[in-house]
């Protein structure tokens, strides 16, 4: 009863006229934050933090929510397009959009994101307001052996899901691990791998890599392979640029297990839209009756990722606002603004400010049917930028990312980076590297480095402690039969063509 | 066999042995539990492992490199445009970046898709106008600039 006490209370404000306009505007500038390459959302609810110092705290934090939602929703469209993920998370995207694109169903690719975005959004929303509290006291479990788990099976299903060669994927991993380990270590306060440079002491951002790898080494490869004509061609007509009854029919599961994955992997501070996005693909294609097609353009690849990627946002804020712990650069934006508007993210919260947690959850609805608007029609507006020449497109997408890692930290070492970064991706795509195992690492790798040690301290240095607890046991399990997986694969396959010779 | 892997897996092995030699000059355990070269020395001697594998396998495959090798021509076009950005880079701290990206348009578009310098001019100002106008005037983002204030 008093739940629902408190959503009449949130619809109450989020329908004032003054509400629903700075809704607007974050998702719309969240939308066009998540479709630039590089103009990330933690740097743009910065950039803009300064204006909502005047709105009160409700407004202030459904504006700025509504750019952290919206850009979700933005993120898969260059991903789709240009193969060049707005953020992270979107990088599993690329795997089958971009290919479903290439096949000339960018439209359906980019329609089936926006549903799966507003379906999982939507039910990530509702998560957050039936079951946040006690979920997040269930995340309060996890420790530092749980979140090590937790990492190592994410990194390993992307390696397990990237590339041909499972080998090529643990060395590109283990590269970006070790690129996550330069900088200053947290435990000691040692330097490692700075060769010198103070630049290097806080570490190599994952932004600068992440666009270095995918934009301009995709660029890089594109100039090599199709010299003088465009990317591909735009299917013509609005009917051609929808998803058809049967693609959504298609993604009944892969909605139903963005949403729920996004959600719960949104609870756990850290685990983050990459790993959400990521487990929910892994999972789609285990349960799928094509896994073949996955990476080929499967239309289930696009809507399970991009859903979770959605619904975790649900579940991000529930750490945030019972327990006042962000679990990514983004929601720690947002608990900077909380505090910067005088409240304190916590236990308290909701129950000493009402007006702002029930109005937030309000305007989330309100928000995501606002992206589903915004996007669906929107669909042949984003596929025309299919319609520029190549010759127009690679520069824009060079300069994009020079000012998206320049803006990061003003900093001209970055840039600097962004171009041997694109040197490595380009060899790496050469090569038939895959470039996700090595982002993600770089992504989780200090994290598992910290919980790692965190957990051998809490043992005094015995390593059972991986082993003898539940949670922990169950996804190492998991993570090594994923790693054994193609060694048994190579022994079967290995062992058919002696069976059939003794016959 | 894949020459291209074999000088990879080569380049790693020996970039691996380097990161050994490197971590085991960090503290690998201290009094409160495993030091800072500790995760280093392992992900290296993994690093390690796997590239041997990598080499082991590429000779042990002898396998032919499928066809898809592009021409010369176009690895410079690729290369080229990456000297080209850095040069770009280097220049954006004496001239700014917006003369410096439009200038490197320019050239990428004449010299490497053969259009007319008209078109080239008009993407290389254009764009240099168009990411003022949306970075700098809209969003409030500073980007370095040259003599002239921009």
């Amino acid at each position: 009863m008093d739940t629902l006490a408190n959503i009449f209370l949130g619809f109450s404000l989020a329908l004032t006229p003054v509400n629903i306009f700075w809704c607007t505007v974050g998702v719309v500038l969240g939308t066009a934050v998540g479709v630039l390459p590089g103009l990330g959302t933690p740097a743009t609810i910065a950039i803009l933090l300064p204006l909502t110092f005047q709105m009160n705290p409700t407004t202030g934090i459904i504006m700025m929510a509504g750019i952290y939602y919206g850009s979700k929703y933005g993120g898969s469209t260059t991903s789709i397009l240009l193969n060049l993920p707005g953020e992270t998370a979107s990088v599993v995207t690329c795997l089958d959009g971009y290919q479903m694109a290439r096949q000339g169903r960018a439209g359906a690719a980019l329609g089936i994101s926006a549903i799966a975005s507003f379906v999982a959004g939507t039910v990530g929303v509702l998560g957050l307001m039936l079951v946040a509290p006690p979920l997040a006291r269930f995340a309060l479990r996890f420790g530092p052996p749980e979140y090590f788990a937790l990492m190592t099976l994410g990194l390993t299903m992307v390696t397990f899901l990237a590339g041909k060669s499972m080998v090529k994927g643990l060395i590109a991993a283990l590269f970006g691990l070790w690129l996550a380990m330069i900088g200053t270590d947290r435990f000691t306060a040692d330097s490692r791998f700075v060769f010198g440079r103070l630049e290097l002491l806080d570490g190599i951002d994952f932004i600068v890599a992440s666009i270095g790898i995918f934009a301009v080494g995709e660029v890089l490869v594109n100039l090599e392979e199709k010299t003088k004509i465009d990317l591909f061609t735009v299917p013509k007509g609005l009917r051609n640029l929808m998803p058809t009854w049967q693609d959504i029919k298609d993604c009944r599961f892969a909605f139903l297990n963005g949403s729920v994955v996004g959600f719960f992997i949104g609870i756990i501070p850290g685990a983050g839209a990459s790993i959400a996005s990521f487990l929910s693909y892994g999972l789609e294609k285990a349960v799928s009756k094509h896994p073949e097609k996955f990476g080929n353009g499967a239309i289930e690849g696009v809507a399970a990722p991009e859903g979770a990627n959605n619904s975790e946002t649900g579940g991000a804020l529930v750490p945030l606002f019972t327990l006042g712990i962000p679990g990514s650069n983004s929601t720690a934006m947002l608990l900077a603004a909380l505090t910067l508007w005088g409240l304190r993210p916590g236990p308290l919260l909701i129950q000493e400010h009402p007006e702002t947690f029930w109005g937030l959850v309000a305007s989330m609805y309100v928000g995501n049917i606002m992206l589903l608007i915004l996007n669906l029609p929107l669909v042949p507006m984003w596929a025309q930028i299919l319609r520029i020449p190549y010759y127009v497109l690679y520069p824009m997408i060079l300069g994009i990312s020079f000012i998206g890692v320049y803006a990061v930290n003003n900093s001209m070492f970055d840039v600097w980076l962004l171009a041997i970064f694109g040197l490595l991706g380009y060899l790496m795509k050469k090569l038939d590297f895959p470039a996700a195992p090595l982002i993600l690492a770089i992504v989780l790798g200090g994290r598992a480095e910290e919980t790692f040690r965190q957990s051998l301290i809490m043992s005094g240095g015995a390593m059972s402690i991986f082993w003898t607890r539940p949670l922990t046991v169950l996804m190492l399990s998991l993570a090594l039969a994923l790693l054994a997986a193609p060694f048994f694969r190579s022994v079967r396959q290995w062992q058919k063509p002696r069976a059939s010779d003794d016959e | 066999m894949n020459k291209g892997d074999l000088f990879c897996g080569l380049s790693l092995l020996a970039f691996a042995v380097y990161l050994i030699q490197q971590s085991r000059s960090l503290e690998y355990y201290y009094e409160h539990g495993p030091g800072p070269g500790f995760f280093p020395f392992w992900t290296a001697l993994a690093l390690l492992f796997f590239s041997v594998v990598l080499v082991g396998v590429t000779l042990i495959r002898r396998e032919k490199i499928a066809a898809r090798a592009p021409q010369a021509r176009d690895s410079l076009r690729a290369l080229g445009t990456w000297v080209g950005l850095v040069v770009m880079i280097g220049l954006v701290e004496t001239v700014g970046f917006f003369v410096s990206f439009a200038v490197y348009t320019l050239l990428l578009v004449v010299v490497l898709d053969r259009q007319r310098w008209a078109s080239a001019t008009a993407v290389a100002v254009g764009s240099a106008v168009g990411f003022y106008l949306v970075f700098v005037y809209a969003f409030g983002l500073r980007l370095p600039a040259g003599p002239w204030g921009f």
